[in-house]
């Protein structure tokens, strides 16, 4: 039986990664409107860069390749936006550009499978092993999540909150128009919020490979409980995005402590439904006054 | 008359704002009566609240004397409520025609068994509707343009469509929010000729409108707002003249001019 | 003269349909070609929620999936006679209908879509994990055939010719709803919902119709596979399951009729013809959709349209110099 404390730390660790997903969802949302539907692949995609391109084909140390893979991720993703994204956003109706990011997906899982074929496979020596702390044994993996997603918080918060940059992108997150008549590059803004996604995409990727391998499909359950934490924080928001994932990371571990294990996706679930109907607009989510 | 709309006492909050504020106005039964004051005063609002968009906090509105508090916005515009809307909200994918086929009112209105079932009853209905719409928009002046498409429209032609839009639901009671705004005054002048048109049919009108010209030409009573309360109320000629309003709202020029401004 | 076109493209498509079986020898093919219509079919449903509400709704092949079992389990577990396990699955794709239209009247936009996407995977996770009920991961076997006037509709093109006969039916349903008031309202809920009410219309309870309609095609879709295939399995029910519809509705033109027909063939058949890639095919498929739709939003049924208009632009610059 799992300590009640471990059970805890696991589920930061499982909250985190559900934050970061939600994350990534919300600022390609915030800058352009987009849902993207291909954020799964991008992270499937970004470990794929890490364990099968720098670590296997190119032999490179664990550090080295971490840091190539941000960079490859980066300008893959500015590579999207300009490419795929920014048409996409110029077409009739969201719906198509909705669409348009679940076919790019499509893409991706293609070019994968056949460039690193269909086989998983793990990176050795990346994050293993275990860590006792008093009565909890913690895997290295999920301390390192933690780790790294707490770096990650205090990161966001300085760009966005002191960074020119940062500061301008949330002008564009708030109003597109005004943004562009203060002098604001609204495209460029949408790039490299594009490009940054894809970067948080890549260290999501990176960071489950212990947990999950390197497979096709390590974060399909992931990728829907980011959209997940979304909605339970607050839509749209940044803090929402830490409400929701840990709340949903949280309650999915507790839960095992009471219930079968295999219900456990069941709950969040069960959770998200229930914020639906109950509270569409989240945990921290305002009521919005609209004028007609 | 009777009155066809009495507001009793109407109050909405939004946080602490109070848009509307112990709110009062009887409309009567076949009058055009006009709804003025600044901007932000809560003209819209109380729209909203008597359509039923909004709910109010206190009081209540009677529709031909019976509350109408509760019921939803199809209820209250089935009972024979029509309105237009302040930025206009046409149905841009559907042509003139198609606009006021799906909101006319018609006596055998089929389900959607019967739809799939009888090719009759679907045809019948289909004729029905067209007829009653090419009616109105012969009405309106629009016949020329019943195949085209909404979303080509120039503006003018979109206002006056709302209107028709609004016809085809037979109401007894006609809600215009701001009509003649945007309009340049060869089209206020086709404006006015309608709603005296429609005037003369027996439908009572209640307007929000800013151009004084359109407002004192063809208003029976005119209800002055500020700050969600009522400041005035009278004809024409007599709100030219209050004091109050002119502070809050008109300024000195319409005390000269009067009713000549037209 | 437009009539007799349409008239002849109506006619030359039917002749074609009755014809395609006696031309296909291979069995493979011929088994493609019904899951053809039966695709199609699912098509038509979506049509009425996302087509004309303009809503996405991802929740298509959990619908599917729900009408397949439906009658999978009735047939298999208690042995009833299939027809009346394809009605069950028609009831029980009204009541998943009800289901969901009635959460798309509060929940606006992305959060509806969420929750589509929500209860695909609640019923994919239930399909595989209530084993006493639905036998888990291992699928439902040996379902039994349908069977009209005592010939099986094992022989795939007799199922050929009874789908055909249920898609024409399924046609001439979608195409009088599309074309009466419903479809009209549809649409202009999707325009301005505002304005719906306004005109004292009671747009909750066209959409639930809607959705309830178009759930039942699905399931009749499904139920139908189920039976093509004697077989079903949790894992074919997917989000990617879903894509595929949507993919057809986008590709034949969002909203229209023809745009089902033609979408549903292109989506099923396509990859076929490209198989000649070998491992490439499908990678092909999509970026081709994904270029597509860039350049041709409103499909393949809009394209004559695109045609024309741009006729008429040369000629009247050839009228004008």
């Amino acid at each position: 039986m799992q300590s009640i404390i471990q059970l805890i730390i696991n589920g930061c660790a499982s909250g985190f990664i559900y934050f970061l997903v939600a994350f990534e969802i919300t600022i390609i949302y915030n800058s352009s409107g987009l849902m993207n539907f291909s954020h799964e692949k991008f992270i499937v995609f970004g470990a794929y860069v890490f364990g099968g391109l720098f670590v296997r084909m190119m032999g490179f140390g664990h550090l080295e390749s971490v840091v190539f893979t941000l960079i490859f991720m980066a300008v893959f993703g500015a590579v999207v936006a300009i490419g795929i994204f920014n048409p996409l956003k110029n077409l009739p109706s969201n719906v198509f550009a909705i669409f348009g990011t679940v076919l790019l997906s499509r893409i991706l899982t293609e070019l994968t499978r056949i460039i690193w074929g269909a086989a998983p496979f793990g990176v050795n020596g990346f994050l293993t092993g275990y860590v006792d702390l008093g009565s909890a044994t913690i895997s290295k993996a999920n301390l390192c999540i933690i780790g790294v997603s707490l770096v990650f918080l205090w990161g966001q918060n300085l760009f966005y909150n002191r960074t020119r940059l940062g500061k301008a992108m949330r002008c564009v997150n708030q109003d597109k128009h005004a943004a562009a008549l203060m002098g604001i590059d609204v495209k460029k803004c949408n790039i490299i919020t594009v490009a940054m996604s894809a970067c948080v995409c890549a260290i999501i990727g990176m960071l489950i490979i212990p947990l999950y391998n390197v497979d096709l499909s390590m974060s399909g359950t992931i990728a829907t409980k980011g959209f997940m934490s979304c909605v339970v924080g607050g839509y749209g928001t940044i803090p929402g995005a830490i409400a929701g994932g840990l709340f949903l990371g949280v309650i999915e571990n507790l839960y095992t402590y009471f219930g079968p294990a295999i219900y456990k996706d069941a709950v969040s679930f069960l959770v998200f439904i229930g914020f639906l109907l109950i509270r569409p607009n989240g945990i921290l989510g305002k009521v919005k006054i609209t004028r007609s | 008359m009777a009155d066809i709309l009495q507001v009793q006492k109407l109050s909405r909050q939004f946080g602490g704002l109070k848009a509307v504020d112990q709110f009062s106005m009887d409309v009567e039964e076949g009058s055009i009566h006009a709804l003025i004051g600044p901007n932000g005063a809560g003209k819209t609002t109380i729209t909203n609240l008597i359509c039923g968009e909004i709910e109010q906090n206190e009081g209540d509105i009677l529709f031909q004397g019976q509350s109408l508090t509760g019921l939803k916005v199809y209820q209250r515009a089935g009972k024979g409520i029509g309105r237009t809307y302040q930025n206009i909200r046409l149905f841009d994918s559907l042509t003139v025609v198609e606009n006021l086929e799906v909101a006319a009112r018609i006596e055998h209105s089929c389900g959607m068994l019967k739809t799939i079932v009888s090719k009759a009853a679907g045809e019948r209905e289909k004729k029905e509707r067209r007829e009653k719409s090419m009616e109105v928009l012969s009405y309106i002046g629009m016949e020329h343009l019943a195949q085209e498409p909404v979303r080509g429209l120039p503006y003018g032609n979109r206002k006056i469509l709302e209107i028709g839009r609004a016809l085809v639901t037979e109401p007894k009671l006609l809600l215009l929010d701001e009509p003649a705004a945007g309009l340049n005054p060869s089209e206020r002048k086709r404006l006015v000729d309608i709603i005296y048109k429609i005037h003369d049919k027996g439908v009572s009108i209640f307007l929000i409108e800013h151009n004084m010209d359109v407002v004192m030409t063809i208003s029976g009573k005119i209800t002055v707002l500020n700050f969600g309360k009522k400041i005035a109320e009278g004809t024409p000629k007599e709100i030219q003249n209050n004091e109050e309003v002119i502070a809050a709202y008109l300024g000195s020029r319409f005390r000269k001019q009067g009713v000549e401004a037209c | 003269m437009k009539k007799t076109r349409n008239g002849i493209v109506i006619g030359g498509s039917l002749a074609a349909s009755l014809l395609l079986p006696v031309l296909i020898q291979n069995n493979y093919n011929q088994i493609l070609l019904n899951q053809t219509i039966v695709y199609i079919m699912v098509a038509l449903g979506l049509n009425f929620t996302m087509g004309l509400s303009g809503s996405f709704d991802f929740s298509v092949a959990a619908v599917f999936g729900l009408g397949s079992y439906t009658t999978a389990l009735l047939t298999t577990r208690l042995g009833i006679n299939p027809w009346i396990g394809v009605a069950a699955a028609v009831c029980m794709g009204a009541l998943v209908g009800l289901v969901l239209g009635v959460p798309s009247l509060r929940l606006r936009g992305i959060y509806f879509v969420l929750a589509t996407l929500g209860f695909l995977e609640i019923v994919r996770q239930l399909l595989s994990n209530m084993t006493w009920l639905t036998g888990g991961t291992n699928g439902v076997a040996n379902i039994p055939p349908l069977e009209i006037f005592g010939i099986s509709l094992k022989n795939a093109k007799v199922f050929y010719y009874v789908a055909l006969a249920f898609l024409l039916v399924g046609i001439g349903i979608a195409y009088r709803i599309i074309s009466s008031k419903w479809g009209r309202t549809l649409i202009a809920v999707k325009d301005n919902e505002v304005a719906v009410d306004g005109c004292g219309i009671d747009k909750a309870s066209f959409k639930i119709k809607a959705y309830m309609i178009g759930s039942c095609f699905t399931a009749f879709a499904g139920a139908l596979n189920a039976h093509l295939f004697q077989f079903v399995h949790p894992a074919d029910f997917t989000f990617d399951f879903t894509v595929k519809f949507i993919m057809m509705l986008m590709l034949g033109g969002l909203g229209t009729i023809p745009g089902c027909i033609v979408g549903g063939m292109i989506v099923t058949l396509l990859p076929e013809a490209l198989k000649f890639l070998g491992e490439y095919y499908w990678l092909a498929f999509s970026i081709l959709m994904l270029v597509m739709m860039m350049f041709v939003p409103y499909g393949f049924v809009s394209i004559p349209g695109l045609l024309r208009k741009r006729m008429k632009r040369i000629e009247g610059r050839r009228g004008n110099g």
